[in-house]
């Protein structure tokens, strides 16, 4: 890139080129142009490179049918108001409306079937009867608690007799 | 050399009849209201500079199209969130500017040349804008175009963004900071840093043809 001998100047130069310098402004490149030869070549490069941008830089033309096409969408989204008055200024989305649906239906799944621990199928029963009959078939015998004379007679917070 | 002489000369780009505030306001009033019609005019006045942005911005007539297409749906839906009738011109471009990046979200933009038969079309309209040319002024203007796309094509974005809404669309610079939502500082700073690297490439280009012999 271009350096330039006067930065001050390449500055302005520019904002001039756009039009945004103050009537103060203004007078200070149109000083340099007389003192500075580097400044008035940098201000009519600029100038150069602008006409042929202006002269040369290619400019395309709506095509005839992009009326049509917008005209079209605008019809629709006007339409798909109509027909939903309540909902026609809201985009409808039926991600939302799907997963509430979904939703629901696992709801209604779960009252209607529970899971096997409130109301277990038949195997599972089998198996728990099976279960107690056998636990109850098991003998059960208290082991003697070794500690049972120490703790009837010797109460430290008793009085005795 | 006159300084006055140098400002502002309307381009190709911008080159339909300007509105005034007062009519352009009255026009976007009706057309918030739901008049189509009114709509159309804004279409009429803003349409072409908007296809000429994003085509500038996307390097593809064919994606500028759609694009351009896109923008007037959405603002006609969105009309009633501009605040401001007056910046109208600058909300488009806004507009504009956002489908732009979100379809080219994470990937730049497919350059692409215009094949012959869109550069025959276009050197069609330029007949119609020029006077009558030689087959070798029209070759050489076509060539010129080519340049001049290729020199702004290859500006980084955040540069061609403000460069173009500056020498082609001689948007002022707080119009520019409205459109690209950035700092005037930082707009004015870009405008000049793409200047110069415009200049410098057409140079390349050129040499010391077509008046660039001035260029440093």
């Amino acid at each position: 890139m271009t350096t330039t001998a006067c930065r001050r100047c390449a500055d302005s130069l520019s904002t001039l080129l756009d039009g945004g310098l103050s009537d103060s402004g203004r007078s200070h490149p149109q000083h340099l142009d007389r003192l500075c030869p580097d400044c008035l070549r940098e201000f009519q490069s600029f100038t150069a490179t602008q006409k042929l941008l202006d002269d040369h830089s290619r400019t395309l033309q709506l095509p005839p049918s992009m009326w049509q096409g917008i005209q079209v969408a605008i019809d629709d989204g006007a339409a798909l108001g109509r027909q939903r008055p309540g909902l026609g200024r809201f985009p409808v989305t039926w991600l939302p409306l799907a997963a509430a649906a979904a939703g629901l239906a696992l709801t209604v799944g779960f009252a209607l079937y529970p899971t096997p621990e409130g109301h277990p199928d038949e195997e599972t029963m089998r198996s728990y009867r099976t279960y107690l009959r056998e636990r109850n078939q098991v003998p059960v015998t208290l082991l003697d608690n070794p500690f049972q004379d120490v703790i009837e007679d010797s109460n430290p917070f008793e009085e005795g007799e | 050399m006159s300084v006055d002489a140098n400002r502002r000369k309307p381009s190709r780009t911008a080159s339909k009849p300007e509105v005034s505030g007062r009519r352009l306001d009255e026009i976007v009033k009706r057309a918030k209201d739901g008049d189509v019609q009114a709509f159309h005019e804004l279409y009429g006045i803003f349409g072409e500079k908007i296809l000429n942005y994003v085509y500038r911005l996307t390097g593809s007539r064919e994606d500028a199209e759609d694009l351009t297409q896109d923008t007037f749906v959405l603002a006609f839906r969105k009309l009633n969130s501009l605040k401001e009738n007056r910046k109208i011109q600058s909300w488009l471009f806004r507009i504009a500017q956002n489908n732009v990046f979100q379809k080219y979200r994470g990937k730049g933009p497919q350059i692409e040349s215009l094949d012959d038969d869109e550069s025959a079309e276009l050197s069609q309209d330029r007949k119609g804008v020029s006077a009558a040319k030689t087959p070798e002024e029209t070759a050489l203007a076509g060539e010129l175009e080519e340049i001049i796309d290729q020199v702004i094509q290859q500006l980084p974005p955040k540069y061609r963004e403000v460069f173009v809404l500056s020498a082609l669309h001689k948007m002022s610079y707080q119009e520019i900071s409205e459109v690209v939502n950035r700092s005037l500082a930082s707009v004015k700073s870009d405008i000049h840093r793409a200047r110069v690297a415009v200049r410098d490439q057409i140079k390349e280009y050129l040499g010391d043809n077509y008046g660039m012999s001035q260029m440093r």
